[in-house]
């Protein structure tokens, strides 16, 4: 079976989250993705996750979070402010289809590397520029990140308990939509590129993106006049359908009953106890109107449940319902490994890690090959055979880029090796729940 | 000016579909009765049924469900639900009568049966008009207009004996139960004045057509003879004929001496001997239908009408078209056409007046309802339901 | 006229519900000519949910039908009947893309296998969404967004400490399971380009949630910890209502944090913005000395930050470099200066809705732009035009299939 995106390359000049991610899709997918990095400015975005916490010597190449964004790609280092490295980077625009970059509105500009430089030297680019809120407006110097978008796009005015005021959840949720639209987006500019030939510069922006997950919301204020409310785990019309506690140390089932066939099925799990024959929850408008007394009553029965065996036998009766998982959980799940969901991958010997599990993607092909195509690539690892191979540079030129710092396989602003907090110390702060030393095994990781 | 309606205190749900159970609805709502169209979300399947305004095949567009569904407010309700028999019941609480057309053994199944109604509204009366009945063994047969004229015994004598049995166009034997289910309804809802109980009225489709049959069945029960079809020709008098520009029949009798029928036809021919009697004219049948066809090949049937009925007041019939009933002078003079301005089909004239009360004639009120047009209207004045509540009962499906 | 990205794609979108819908809203807004099959008499369940304008719960009514479905035609087809399979086959004849989102294995119960599809429509691309998968133990499993959350391990770590997990208070899972299923599709027509191959993509609703959280899971591969909701004190946690989450403005609740670009500077050069020395001190310079004074750190600073409004610190913090949020409510994204600056918001037209103001261009494609070109169809709208015009049928055959319910 072929890659999808064989032949294509990209080159990607981007940090954070969103971008990458947006990257390693297309190089899962096949497409040559080329990360141009700075090693004149730290590599990890601020506390990595370091096999058994320990970050070790070299720790720049052996930050999980780093190599599970940016898996499948080659590396490149530049340093964009000398005249070589902004040479080199135009050598490799002009042999490239997409640029993707992610800086300060302007930043490529100053570097003379913005679209309209490029665009001299491969007319037909595809230049994508991703700022938090666009290259326009009042707000285009704002920084953007997925955390903060929750609150900035309207989703968190509609969350929290309905006791409190807003919240986030605990993901920084919107970076990956961002990478997934800015896929669709270079996708979308590759079929025009495909019809008439032309490329184009794409003002990218996550605000409007994640503003427009809630379209039906702002309808509902254009046409009724109503902001938007927290509303905890409720659903908006049915009940039974929320989260219930079920035995042990903080596990939880979902049940999402949508009828009363579901409900009907649910009660004769539960063995048709009294109340739940009550004219207060035979039909669904009225267990809709008394669902908080209704959640009440339901989970007093499932505290004495346990979440997984509950949701397969509510399952196998056709009702909707589905453990809360944790990542232990996730990556442990049956199912998931059956889809293969989670992919394993062998690091570089010198990184020292071994065998490792990343998330692949939501969705297969039948047609053709997608997986990861390695680990995250080591800080210029690919110097040689970009400069050499792809651009035909000789071994002197590329010494002496080494020599003039212009590119490195080390990071110049070396950081103290970060030093992460005990496992025992987030254990006690709540930061996590629990922690296996054995975890490698429980895995069966190599 | 909207003069007093005979049932103007009676409120109906009509739960039926199609034909016959909405025309009975119907005919109750001309005369006054507040009559609630209840339809599944889905809609009447009776708003599949051709014709449709300008081809155009809306679910509001078909124009048999605008025919049928005059005079009513509309309402949808998801009776398969236990929220949406909940509903119905506190309806029923209210009404007087309830019309349907499941099939026998529906409205029990789900808890909505006589007796169950009794319960919530001992005066209700409820009308149920099927194709075989509540009981019997035919009671859960499955029903169709083709199969109610089959076994009504009125197809055995329909056609020409040379060929297959024959129906009416059209779905007269629903029409027929229409009609037989609202004046079953309204001598129920008299009794009922009496004796301060509903009943349920239990209307047979087949019984209604056989009903019908006053000739053929006693030709069997007092002679042994079962009656047959028609000749093809030769029939005497008996048969459809040709003229110019359509189709006529006539018979002889009425106010008409023989002499006027030959003089109606132009043919001395007519005089002899061999056409003298009925048992005459069917032995030399075809020289008649001969001499018939000869003589008003070039005649047309308006012409003929007038002429027959006013000049030799003769038993004369022409097969009018649609549009010979559009302009039917007779049914303008007598107000038979309503003009109606319905919502999505626009503007437009509808057969409407059965039969004429000095009193409490019958009246157009409103066109049929678009589907769900009432909803608020009723669950919020009727019942006590908010705006919001709807929201949640439109988001659950029971409306 | 400027030509769109996708306009000689032909998408047909038999799929009900959000997801599907979000999916092929996508390749409208982008120009794909997007037919959609609705159920005859009733259409997609989303016709029926709210909001409603002015709560009038009416099909043609609904604003979540409306926002999703711009830009599509509908036609009406019961494909669980014999002479709706053979219609849908027809139609497929010239399409590009399929999108539906079947329970699996119904297909297979109505007499249409994946497979025959495949070998009819060899270069068609078929999306196929889905709870769990078209494979695996729990592919005939039921979902909803309630699931997909719940088994995604962002409902785990998102909440209060000691309380019920959170989830959003909008089904966001059905539109992110959308954007994945548009992206794929792309990805799969560019593809053909070259191979002309079709392609089935299965996608997975669970999945898609999944992936918004892999922080997690790396987090245990890698040590052997599990995360939890926050930390046992909410004051500073990274993921606390508090600080570095979401705290009181005078005039609402702002995101505050002390994340500078893509540095996280000293946490004193954040104090020194605020002007709140006492910040400074040492002890809460980590994030763990942050978390061991939280109710300090609290006492201090949470009472200064409510006397800020809310867009007050927003336009201070990031115009200066950092990084920080606003709870926007809807009103105030119509107002928003930003919005009104890229032309976010435009005013339409609906038959029976009449004009509104809706979200548009989701983003910017300067030489193929995001375009509307029709509102949301009403139910069969398009029903005499690709039956008659697209297809071969003539009008009396569409009356014929009316009263036989086949659309």
């Amino acid at each position: 079976m072929e890659d999808l995106l064989t032949g294509l390359r990209i080159i990607d000049s981007t940090t954070m989250v969103a971008m990458p991610t947006a990257t390693h899709i297309l190089a899962d997918m096949g497409a040559e993705v080329i990360k141009i990095e700075n090693h004149t400015a730290p590599r990890s975005e601020g506390g990595g996750v370091f096999l058994d916490n320990k970050p070790g010597s070299k720790f720049w190449n052996r930050d999980g979070l780093f190599h599970m964004l940016q898996r499948s790609k080659l590396d490149l280092t530049l340093n964009l402010r000398t005249d070589e490295g902004q040479e080199s980077f135009k050598s490799l625009a002009s042999i490239s289809d997409v640029i993707i970059e992610n800086n300060r509105a302007g930043s490529m500009g100053r570097l003379g590397l913005d679209y309209e430089e490029i665009k001299k030297i491969k007319p037909d680019i595809i230049y994508v520029s991703n700022t938090g809120f666009g290259y326009t407006g009042p707000w285009q110097q704002y920084a953007g990140i997925g955390r903060m978008f929750e609150l900035t796009c309207g989703l968190s005015q509609l969350t929290g308990y309905t006791d409190e005021g807003p919240r986030r959840v605990g993901a920084a949720f919107y970076d990956v939509p961002v990478g997934w639209t800015a896929v669709f987006a270079i996708m979308s500019a590759l079929l025009h590129r495909q019809k008439t030939g032309e490329g184009q510069w794409i003002d990218f922006a996550m605000y409007q993106i994640g503003v427009s997950t809630i379209g039906d919301t702002i309808l509902d204020f254009v046409a009724n006049k109503r902001n938007g409310q927290v509303m905890g785990n409720a659903h908006p019309f049915y009940a039974p359908h929320n989260v219930y506690q079920t035995e042990g140390e903080d596990k939880w089932i979902a049940i999402g009953t949508e009828n009363d066939t579901h409900w009907n099925n649910l009660c004769e799990i539960m063995n048709n106890p009294d109340w739940s024959q009550s004219n207060e929850y035979s039909d669904s408008f009225s267990r809709y109107k008394n669902r908080e007394q209704l959640d009440l009553l339901l989970s007093d029965w499932t505290k004495t449940q346990n979440n997984l065996q509950l949701s397969n036998l509510l399952q196998s009766k056709g009702v909707p319902a589905g453990p809360v998982l944790n990542s232990k959980e996730l990556l442990l799940d049956e199912h998931l490994n059956h889809r293969q969901f989670y992919e394993r991958i062998t690091h570089n010997p010198s990184d020292d890690i071994g065998e490792q599990m990343y998330s692949g993607r939501a969705w297969k092909m039948s047609n053709s090959t997608t997986k990861i195509r390695g680990p995250g690539p080591a800080l210029g690892e690919h110097n040689d055979y970009i400069l050499s191979q792809l651009l035909g540079y000789d071994e002197d030129t590329i010494g002496d880029f080494y020599d003039l710092g212009i590119i490195s396989d080390e990071p110049n602003n070396q950081r103290s090796s970060t030093n992460p907090p005990s496992l025992e110390k987030l254990l006690e702060e709540g930061t996590i729940s629990e922690f296996d030393v054995d975890f490698k095994s429980i895995l069966g990781l190599a | 000016m909207i003069a007093p309606g005979a049932l103007d205190d009676i409120k109906v749900l009509d739960i039926s579909q199609g034909i016959a159970g909405p025309f009975a609805a119907k005919i109750l709502a001309d005369f006054g009765a507040d009559v609630i169209k209840v339809e599944p979300l889905t809609g009447d399947f009776g708003r599949t049924m051709a014709p449709f305004h300008k081809d155009d095949p809306d679910i509001e567009k078909s124009l048999f469900f605008l025919l049928l569904n005059l005079n009513k407010r509309g309402i949808t309700l998801n009776l398969e639900t236990s929220t949406g028999q909940k509903i119905f019941k506190e309806l029923v609480a209210q009404c007087d009568v309830v019309v349907e057309s499941f099939e026998p053994g529906y409205l029990n199944s789900i808890g909505l049966g006589y007796e169950e109604l009794e319960k919530i509204n001992p005066q209700i009366v409820l009308t149920s008009i099927t194709w075989f009945g509540q009981t019997g063994p035919y009671s859960n047969y499955k029903g169709e207009e083709i199969v109610a004229y089959a076994m009504s015994g009125i197809m055995s004598i329909s056609g020409t004996a040379d060929r297959e049995p024959l129906k009416h166009g059209g779905f007269q034997s629903q029409y027929e139960s229409g009609i037989n289910g609202a004046l079953s309804t309204a001598f129920t809802l008299l009794m009922r004045d009496f004796t301060e109980e509903g009943q349920h009225v239990d209307v047979s489709i087949q019984e209604v057509v056989n009903s019908t049959l006053v000739v053929n069945q006693p030709f069997y029960s007092w002679t042994g003879a079962v009656q047959g079809r028609r000749r093809s020709e030769g029939a005497g008098f008996g048969n459809v004929m040709p003229c110019a520009d359509g189709y006529f029949i006539s018979q002889p009798g009425g106010g008409a001496t023989w002499d006027d029928i030959v003089k109606f036809y132009g043919n001395e021919a007519l005089h002899e001997e061999k056409f003298a009697n009925a048992e005459q004219r069917v032995q030399n049948g075809v020289e008649f239908d001969g001499i018939l066809t000869e003589a008003t090949k070039d005649r047309k049937m308006h012409e003929m009408f007038k002429s027959a009925s006013e000049d030799y007041r003769m038993l004369f019939g022409i097969v009018q078209t649609p549009e010979d009933l559009a302009n039917c002078p007779q049914l303008e003079a007598r107000n038979f056409y309503q003009d109606v301005d319905h919502p999505v089909i626009g503007k437009i004239k509808v057969p409407f007046r059965l039969f004429n009360m000095s009193e409490t004639p019958s009246q157009y009120r409103i066109p049929s309802p678009t589907l769900g047009q009432h909803n608020v209207e009723v669950y919020t004045e009727t019942l006590n339901y908010t705006k919001e509540d709807l929201v949640k009962l439109r988001e659950l499906e029971i409306i | 006229m400027a030509t769109t990205a996708l306009d000689n794609i032909r998408v047909l979108d038999i799929s009900d519900g959000i997801s599907g819908a979000y999916c092929t809203k996508y390749l409208a807004d982008y120009g794909a000519d997007v037919i959609k099959i609705e159920e005859p008499n009733t259409g997609n369940t989303t016709r029926h949910m709210g909001p409603f304008f002015h709560d009038e719960p009416h099909r043609e009514k609904s604003l979540l039908y409306f926002y999703l479905n711009c830009n599509k035609r509908s036609v009406t087809l019961d494909i669980s009947k014999n002479t709706g399979k053979k219609i849908f086959l027809e139609l497929l004849v010239e399409m590009d893309v399929l999108v539906e989102n079947f329970q699996p294995g119904y297909l297979e119960q109505i007499g249409l296998t994946y497979e025959e599809l495949k070998q009819k429509f060899p270069n068609l691309i078929i999306l196929s969404l889905s709870s769990f998968g078209q494979t695996g133990p729990r592919s005939s499993h039921f979902g909803n967004d309630l699931i997909y959350y719940a088994m995604s391990g962002i409902m785990h770590i998102s909440g209060a400490y000691g309380r019920s997990p959170l989830k959003h208070g909008h089904p966001q899972s059905y539109y992110m399971a959308g954007m994945t299923a548009a992206y794929t599709v792309t990805a799969a027509l560019f593809s053909r380009l070259t191979n002309n191959s079709g392609q089935q993509i299965d996608v997975s609703l669970q999945e898609v949630s999944t992936s918004h959280h892999y922080n997690g899971p790396t987090r245990y591969s890698y040590t052997g910890a599990v995360e939890s909701r926050a930390t046992k004190i909410e004051g500073s946690s990274f993921k606390g209502v508090k600080f570095e989450g979401i705290v009181k403005s005078k005039d609402g609740y702002i995101g505050a944090s002390s994340q500078q670009g893509r540095q996280r500077p000293l946490f004193s050069t954040y104090a020194e913005m605020l002007d709140i020395p006492e910040l400074s001190d040492e002890k809460f310079s980590t994030n763990t000395g942050r978390i061991e004074n939280a109710q300090e750190l609290d006492e201090i600073l949470l009472p200064i930050l409510e006397q800020w409004n809310k867009y007050d610190y927003f336009d201070k913090t990031m115009s200066e470099g950092w990084v920080t949020g606003v709870v926007q409510t809807p009103e105030d994204l119509l107002n928003c200066p930003q919005l009104k600056n890229r032309e976010y918001f435009i005013e339409v037209e609906h038959p029976i809705i009449g004009k509104i103001t809706i979200p548009g261009e989701i983003f910017r494609l300067p030489n193929c732009p995001w375009k509307f070109t029709r509102t949301a169809p009403l139910l069969g709208q398009h029903n005499t035009e690709i039956y008659c015009q697209e297809l071969n049928y003539n009008k009396d055959d569409v009356i014929i299939l009316r009263q036989g319910g086949i659309i």
